[in-house]
C-alpha cells in the first residue's frame, strides 16, 4: 500500500499523462477523505497547468483590492507568482459583487480572443485524449476557475471533474514544460492546496 | 389551423409573454401544443434573434454580453446565466454550442432575453413591427438552412479564430 501522499501523486500523473488503468488501480486505493484530497489536487493541478498558457491573470481593479491583499502569504519558494493563483481562486467575493454593476467583466481574467483559440484547439483534439461530450461545460469549468465561479456553480460534479481531467490531459501534451517537469507542477498543485487549508 | 392563425397566435403569445400576462400566453400555449410546437419554436427563435439583434447589433461586443448577463444573474435567478450567453453566440457564428445547450432550457433562456430587451411598454405598432423583422429573420433562417449548410442562422461559423 502506498503512503497517501505518494499515492496522491502517482494519481495525479496517471490521471495527467493518460494512463487509464493505472489511473483506476490507484483511485481504489484511496481511503475516506483522500478522496476529497484528489479533487482538490486535480483541481490545483489545473490552475498551476493553465496560468502556464494563460499567464497571470489581469491585476485586480481597486475594488478588488482589498480582498486580494488579504490573501497574500509567503508561497513564494516556487516561481509561480502566488498573487495571480491567490486573485484566480480567492478573488471571488468581489469580482462577484463587482459583476453585478457590469464593471469586472468588462476585463475579464482571460482574453475572450485566447479563450476561444484554446478553446478551438480542445474541440480539435482527437480521440486519443478522451475529450468530453460537452465543450461548453470545459469552458464554464475554465472561466469558472479564472473569476466566474457562478458558472462552475451550473455544471455537475461528474461533468467538473471529466472537463477538468481532459484539460489537464491536454495541456500536458501539448506544453513540454509541463510533461517534463511534472513533479514541480505536483509540487505547486500541493503549496496551492495547503494554502487553500490554511489560508 | 391554418397559416394566417398560426401567426396571429404565435403574436399573440409573444405580446402576452412581454406584458406579463400569464393566463392568456397559457391559454394560448394550450392550442399551439404540442401540435405546432416545431414552427413556433421556430418563431421563438427568429424573435430572439430579432431581439438580440436590437440590442447588440450586427457585431457582438463581448463586453456588453458580459454586462447583458450579470444583469440576467441579478433580475431573472433560476435562468441558466451560462446558457443564455451561449444562446446569444450562436446566433453571432458560434453554431457548434448549440448542440452543446440542454433543448429544456432554450425557452426560458430565449424569452428572458427577449423580455429583458423588449421590456413591457412597447405599444402595439411597435411589437408588430418586431414581429415583422422576426418573420423576416425566420424565412432568412429556412432559406439559409436549405441554401447553405449554415444550420441555425444568416451567419457563418466565425467561432475558430
Amino acid at each position: 500500500m502506498m503512503r497517501p501522499e505518494a499515492l496522491q501523486r502517482a494519481l495525479i500523473r496517471a490521471v495527467a499523462f493518460g494512463d487509464t488503468a493505472n489511473e483506476q488501480h490507484l483511485r481504489r486505493q484511496l481511503r475516506g477523505i483522500a478522496h476529497v484530497g484528489a479533487a482538490d489536487h486535480l483541481h490545483a493541478a489545473v490552475l498551476v497547468c493553465l496560468a502556464h498558457r494563460f499567464g497571470e491573470p489581469a491585476p485586480p481593479n481597486p475594488r478588488e483590492t482589498s480582498q486580494v491583499n488579504r490573501n497574500h502569504t509567503v508561497l513564494d519558494h516556487t516561481s509561480l507568482s502566488h498573487t495571480g493563483l491567490d486573485h484566480i481562486t480567492t478573488g471571488y467575493t468581489a469580482i462577484d459583487r463587482a459583476a453585478c454593476d457590469g464593471e469586472a467583466f468588462d476585463r475579464p481574467a482571460i482574453d475572450d480572443d485566447e479563450l476561444g483559440r484554446f478553446m478551438a484547439e480542445l474541440r480539435a483534439t482527437g480521440p486519443g485524449l478522451c475529450p468530453p461530450q460537452n465543450f461548453l461545460e470545459v469552458e464554464a469549468v475554465i472561466r469558472g476557475l479564472y473569476g466566474e465561479p457562478h458558472l462552475i456553480e451550473e455544471i455537475g460534479a461528474k461533468q467538473q471533474r471529466e472537463a477538468l481531467a481532459f484539460i489537464l490531459r491536454y495541456l500536458t501534451e501539448s506544453i513540454p514544460e509541463i510533461r517534463e517537469g511534472f513533479e514541480t507542477v505536483i509540487d505547486r498543485a500541493q503549496a496551492l492546496q495547503r494554502h487553500w487549508l490554511t489560508g | 389551423m391554418d397559416h394566417i392563425e398560426h401567426r396571429s397566435l404565435f403574436r399573440h403569445h409573444a405580446t402576452a409573454m412581454f406584458r406579463g400576462d400569464r393566463n392568456e400566453s397559457h391559454r394560448i400555449e394550450r392550442r399551439l401544443y404540442p401540435e405546432h410546437a416545431t414552427a413556433h419554436h421556430l418563431f421563438i427563435q427568429a424573435l430572439f434573434i430579432a431581439c438580440i439583434t436590437e440590442y447588440f447589433g450586427e457585431e457582438l461586443d463581448r463586453r456588453r454580453l458580459r454586462r447583458f448577463i450579470a444583469r440576467l444573474r441579478k433580475e431573472r435567478p433560476g435562468v441558466s446565466p451560462l446558457k443564455t450567453e451561449a444562446l446569444v453566440r450562436v446566433f453571432y457564428g458560434e453554431t457548434r454550442l448549440y448542440d452543446e445547450i440542454p433543448h429544456v432550457d432554450h425557452w426560458p433562456c430565449m424569452w428572458s432575453a427577449a423580455q429583458m430587451i423588449i421590456g413591457t411598454d412597447r405599444d402595439d405598432d411597435e411589437l408588430a413591427e418586431l414581429y415583422d423583422r422576426a418573420e423576416a429573420t425566420g424565412r432568412d433562417m429556412v432559406d439559409s438552412a436549405l441554401q447553405t449548410e449554415d444550420l441555425f442562422g444568416p451567419r457563418c461559423e466565425t467561432a475558430v479564430r
